[in-house]
Formats: C-alpha cells, sequence, structure tokens
C-alpha cells in the first residue's frame, strides 16, 4: 500500500484521466469532423465546418453519389481482400517464423533473425522502382496479387521482430513437457505457442492492418486500373487539381472506417481475452 | 519390464564436457534418486534419458533397447517439471487428457483414465479450472496426474518439491512415496535435498561434478560411504573430519594419530592395505556418533543448539579443528564450557589422501 494520502492520489488520477482525455479528444477530433461532414449539404460544410447537421443542412448526397455512380463496392471489396489475405498470411508466416527463431536453437538463428530486422530499418517504399521492375517482370501488373505480396514483405519484418519477443517469454519447460507427451512440432505451434502468444498477436494485426488500409502509395502504381483500385485510391478521383467534392471525399472515408473499425473490434476482443486468461504463468 | 542401463554416457555442450561417463543399472520398479550439489548435472542427465537432451556419447536403454535416438514420447517415460509447465490455456482435466488425445486414446478410454488420476490425486473438484487457478500444491498434483495417465514404464521428476513451502513438501513426499507403492513403476527423482533423497530412495546416486562418486542404498551410503565426498555429503549435520597420520600398518590394524588428540594414537581393526606409515589420513565422524564424555579430544564450547529431541554442540578443539557433537535429548553443556570427547574406532571412518575409503 502506498502511504501516499488519498486527496494526493485522487489528484494525481484526476490529472492522468485529464491528459488521457485531453489526448482522445485530439485523436477522435478529425475524425469526428469527417463523421458529421459527411452527412451536410456542401453548403453546410463550407458555411460551419464545425457545426453538426442540422434539418437544414442534413444530407446524404455525397453517400447517394460514392455509392450511386462510383464504382466504391469494388474499391472497398479491393482493400478488404488485400488487407484480410495481407493480414492472414503476415500473421501466420510472422508467428512461424518468430518460433523458429525464439524456438529452436542453431546455427544460423542469430544471422537469419538480423537479415530478418534488417526490413525494418529499411523502408520499403525505397525500393519501389525495384518493386514496380519485379511486378512488371512477373506479369502482376493491376492485379490484387501484387498488393498482397508487396504488403507482405513490408508487414513481415516488425511482425517476427515483435512476436519472436514474446515467444522468448514462454517458458521452455512447457514445449518440452509437450515433446513428452508426443505432441507433433507443428501442433505444439499451432496448439499450444499460438494460444498463449494471441494477445501479442493481435497487437501486431492491428499494427499492421492500418497501414494497409490506408496505403495510397503503391496502388497508385501498381494498381491503377478501375477495377482493381483499393479505397483510399478510388477516394482520389474526388479530389481534383481545381474543384473537390468535399461531399464524396467525406462520405467515402466514413465508409472507410466502418471494416477497419470491425476488424479492430474482432482484435482487441482477442487481446483482452487473452490478457484476462491469465495466460502464461 | 523397465530396467534401465546408462553406459558411459557423455554430455558436452561444445567445448564443455559436464558429464563424464555415466554408468548406472536401474531394476524394474525401482525409486532411483540422483542427488548432488547444484550444478552437478543431475538434471542434465535425466533430460538425456527423457530424450529432451542430444547424447554425446555412450549408451542408455530401457526394457533392453537402446533409446538414443528415440523421441521422449516413444521412450515411455513421463516427465514431471520443476516448473511443472503446465499448458497455461488448458483446464487440468485438459492438460491430463491432452498427451492421450494425441496417442489416439479413445475418448472413453481418455476420461476413465483422467478421472482415475483425479481421484487418486484429490483434484476431482478441480478438473475445470485452469492452472493459473491453482495453489501451488494443486498444480504439482496435476503434474504429476498429467504424467501418471499416461501409464509410461518410467517417471522422471526434476525436483518437483523446491517451489513448495515445507510442510507441503513433507506432504507432498509422502504422497510420492504411497504413490510409487501404489504403481510399482520405476522412477527417476532428481533432487538436492538429502532428506528427500534418504526418505523415498531405493536407490541413490550421489553425482559431483559431472560424475557418479557412488551408487548404493539409503543406508548403505550413509554407513558405508566410499569417498570423503560422499561421506560429507550424506547426512545431516555434516561428518566431521579430522586430519591425522598413520603410524604403524601391520597387515590386520592401524594405528592413526589424530592431530590435537591428547591420547596418542587411535588403533583400528582393519588391514587399511592401501596405506603405509606416514601417510596423512582423514577421519571421519557423524555427530551422533560422538558423546560429550571422555577426554581423548577437548575444546570449548563455541554454540548449542537445542531442537528439544536432540542437542548439537559446536566445539572449538585445541588445534582450531571444528566439531559438532549430537547429544539426545537437551544437554546442559553452556557455551564457553570445557568439555571432551572420545572417538569410538568402530564407528569411524578413514579416507585416504585421495579421498577414498580405507578399509
Ligand atoms: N545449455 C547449456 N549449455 C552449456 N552448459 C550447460 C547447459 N545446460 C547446463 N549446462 C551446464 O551443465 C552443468 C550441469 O547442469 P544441470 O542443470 O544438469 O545441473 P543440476 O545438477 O541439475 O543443478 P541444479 O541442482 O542447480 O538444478 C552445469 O555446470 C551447467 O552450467
Ligand atoms: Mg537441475
Amino acid at each position: 500500500m502506498s502511504s501516499k494520502p488519498l486527496v494526493q492520489k485522487s489528484l494525481s488520477a484526476t490529472l492522468v484521466h485529464g491528459i488521457l482525455i485531453c489526448y482522445s479528444i485530439l485523436a477522435l477530433w478529425p475524425i469526428f469532423l469527417v463523421l458529421i461532414n459527411s452527412f451536410k449539404s456542401r453548403k453546410g460544410i463550407f458555411n460551419d465546418p464545425m457545426a453538426l447537421p442540422s434539418a437544414e443542412t442534413f444530407s446524404t448526397i455525397g453517400f447517394d453519389k460514392v455509392l450511386g455512380r462510383s464504382n466504391f463496392d469494388v474499391y472497398f471489396f479491393n482493400s478488404i481482400t488485400v488487407t484480410v489475405l495481407t493480414l492472414g498470411i503476415t500473421l501466420l508466416i510472422g508467428a512461424m517464423a518468430a518460433w523458429a527463431l525464439a524456438g529452436y536453437k542453431y546455427k544460423l538463428n542469430t544471422l537469419l533473425a538480423f537479415y530478418l530486422a534488417i526490413g525494418i530499418m529499411v523502408p520499403i517504399r525505397l525500393g519501389t522502382v525495384s518493386i514496380l521492375k519485379l511486378v512488371v517482370a512477373m506479369g502482376l501488373m493491376n492485379t490484387l496479387t501484387a498488393l498482397v505480396l508487396v504488403y507482405i514483405a513490408m508487414s513481415l519484418p516488425l511482425t517476427i521482430f515483435i512476436l519472436s519477443e514474446f515467444m522468448q517469454q514462454i517458458p521452455n519447460d512447457l514445449k518440452e513437457a509437450a515433446r513428452c507427451d508426443g505432441v507433433s512440432e507443428y501442433r505444439i505451434f499451432f496448439q499450444i505457442i499460438l494460444p498463449l502468444t494471441r494477445p501479442a498477436i493481435a497487437t501486431v494485426g492491428v499494427f499492421t492492418m492500418v497501414p494497409v488500409w490506408n496505403d495510397l502509395w503503391f496502388p497508385l502504381i501498381l494498381t491503377a486500373d478501375d477495377s482493381v483500385r483499393t479505397v483510399t485510391l478510388g477516394v482520389q478521383q474526388f479530389v481534383g487539381q481545381y474543384v473537390t467534392d468535399w461531399n464524396s471525399v467525406l462520405a467515402s472515408l466514413t465508409l472507410a472506417i466502418v471494416p477497419v473499425f470491425i476488424l479492430y473490434i474482432i482484435f482487441s476482443r482477442q487481446l483482452i481475452r487473452g490478457i484476462t486468461a491469465g495466460a502464461v504463468k | 519390464m523397465a530396467d534401465m542401463k546408462l553406459e558411459g554416457v557423455y554430455k558436452s555442450y561444445g567445448d564443455v564436457e559436464v558429464l563424464h561417463g555415466v554408468d548406472i543399472d536401474i531394476t524394474d520398479g525401482e525409486f532411483v534418486v540422483f542427488v548432488g550439489p547444484s550444478g552437478c548435472g543431475k538434471s542434465t542427465l535425466l533430460r538425456m534419458i527423457a530424450g529432451l537432451e542430444d547424447i554425446s556419447g555412450g549408451d542408455i536403454s530401457i526394457s533392453g533397447e537402446r533409446v538414443n535416438d528415440k523421441p521422449p514420447a516413444d521412450r515411455g517415460i513421463a516427465m514431471v517439471f520443476q516448473s511443472y509447465a503446465l499448458y497455461p490455456h488448458m483446464s487440468v482435466r485438459k492438460n491430463m487428457a491432452f498427451g492421450l488425445s494425441i496417442a489416439k486414446l479413445g475418448k472413453a478410454e481418455i476420461k476413465t483414465r483422467v478421472d482415475a488420476a483425479a481421484e487418486k490425486l484429490q483434484l476431482t473438484e478441480l478438473l475445470h479450472r485452469r492452472p493459473a487457478q491453482l495453489s501451488g500444491g494443486q498444480r504439482q498434483r496435476v503434474a504429476i496426474g498429467r504424467a501418471i495417465v499416461r501409464e509410461p514404464q518410467v517417471f522422471l521428476f526434476d525436483e518437483p518439491l523446491s517451489n513448495l513451502d515445507a510442510a507441503l513438501r513433507v506432504n507432498t513426499r509422502l504422497e510420492i512415496a504411497k504413490l510409487h507403492q501404489d504403481l510399482q513403476n520405476t522412477v527417476i527423482y532428481v533432487t538436492h535435498d538429502q532428506v528427500e533423497a534418504m526418505t523415498l530412495a531405493d536407490k541413490i546416486v550421489v553425482m559431483n561434478g559431472g560424475n557418479v562418486e557412488q551408487i548404493g542404498s539409503p543406508m548403505d551410503l550413509y554407513h558405508r560411504p566410499a569417498n570423503l565426498f560422499v561421506a560429507g555429503f550424506i547426512g545431516s549435520p555434516k561428518m566431521n573430519f579430522l586430519p591425522g597420520t598413520v603410524v604403524s600398518v601391520d597387515g590386520s590394524s592401524i594405528a592413526v594419530q589424530v592431530a590435537g588428540s591428547l591420547s596418542g594414537t587411535v588403533t583400528f581393526d582393519r588391514p587399511g592395505n592401501s596405506c603405509s606409515s606416514g601417510d596423512s589420513i582423514t577421519l571421519g565422524v557423524r555427530p551422533e556418533h560422538l558423546t560429550a564424555a571422555g577426554n581423548e579430544l577437548s575444546g570449548a564450547v563455541e554454540v548449542v543448539e537445542r531442537l528439544g529431541d536432540v542437542s548439537y554442540i559446536y566445539l572449538n578443539l585445541a588445534d582450531g579443528e571444528r566439531l559438532v557433537i549430537a547429544e539426545s535429548g537437551t544437554t546442559e553443556v553452556a557455551p564457553g564450557e570445557k568439555i571432551g570427547c572420545n572417538l569410538d574406532p568402530a564407528s569411524l571412518h578413514l579416507f585416504d589422501a585421495d579421498g577414498k575409503v580405507v578399509n
């Protein structure tokens, strides 16, 4: 028990909460603005961007345009496909590689870990030109496969790094007890190691998902065709050099939040469930 | 039959050799305890038997079959770890059943075995809980249960009690002894606690620095230690050691001059083939074989410990040697007092300069 007086304790608690609340408002403010303005008419947006939609300014014209007049459903589908595939493959391969590094001792262990970690330090965008050449050479231009491959390469290093840190915490005895039980190495990974690192995997999942979903760079270069555009690229058609269709931009951004939000909720559930299960003791 | 044979078993990590050729014979149903100071290689040897560690040299066979290259699951062993190593995300029932379901046993058979083991270990009420919701002693029992359900030929325990408190340790020790009487399996048990070793073992293997010092029954080791190390390691408080010199050897008896002794030489009725007069020699005597009466050795009492049933008197001898005397009951001796004691040749052990026993 701390000997601090109660008043002082509640004061510092208030302070901490105050700071956290301020930060949350700051972080959520732009999202809030996007949300309210997506439900306003163009006039409403420009007259008073901060105001909530009123009976006068309320309008769903942005959504109508986005859903009716563009291929937004296709973009949406593309984005989800790319994100989910990237996420799934990255987490599976990343977790396996992490376990290979953390759970087994062999000669090239350290060297391999170092090689994989280099990817964290070198931004993948530096290699854009070579990636473009490679994709063209493989005939993958304007395919989602190209995006998925690039994003997996982009996400793997950090995934492996973080997960192998976590997996090193798992006591050796657990693996050996399983071996005595006759559990195969694959089963040890899938039925013991994976469940125990679920919180870490959920965290890494969120970190992987957001940049992939938001990326504009690689779609712009690799998937310019209308049929393979992602949401972030699709939105750009409303942003003109001279006129920007703010209604549509804001509406599509609002729609784009939904899937990430759902994925985030799924992952954070996992995160909390993992922590409360009193996992590794 | 679960006989086990270890022949010239070596282990090195890189350039460092940690086991220097170990030979042990274990017969079916025997309770064998590996005991020795920390770092002497007990766990390493056990893990090699389990198949968790490569064997650098020599052979290990179970039931006459060489198992060097067999994976742990095919050796008919089950291991209980010091850290329990329960699967944290599985219930107690699942923990025990996991290995069986891997071995593709029928559901009904698994249930029967788990229920029987739970009954035996008083875990029936806890079967639905997770390991995190159990006390240390309960976790230990689950770990034992997980070993029992596999119905192994050989149980391996690595310091299973060292994470328990003193009272629980005594209880669990008794349970393990009972379990062994019930199941009649071969057990190999690693500990550095000599009380556990003495109470549980049919056969004790005393190890030191990667070598086996002596193998024998508890009473063998206590009464007939083969060398200084075993003599000092078995028994509590430790055996007293006094330096001495051989005065004469005549084929049937040895006369020894004990340093600090007032009454000249002590004569032993044993041939003492390996020594000649003038050799330096070490006398060993257990505290319980000394009484605070006589005058062969004398000194000042430093400390007295009274435990009720027994008292330990710590004596500073004239020439700086120290001696512990165990007196049954409560002694009247007080610190500072000058007392003496006699040496009884029948209960004395003699060790030559290399630490080997002299008979
Ligand atoms: N992986 C390893 N690499 C190098 N040396 C090791 C390794 N594992 C153990 N050793 C060494 O082997 C020796 C024996 O270790 P071991 O764990 O068998 O000791 P122990 O008798 O079980 O001790 P304790 O009673 O402390 O558990 C020690 O000197 C240790 O430093
Ligand atoms: Mg050990």
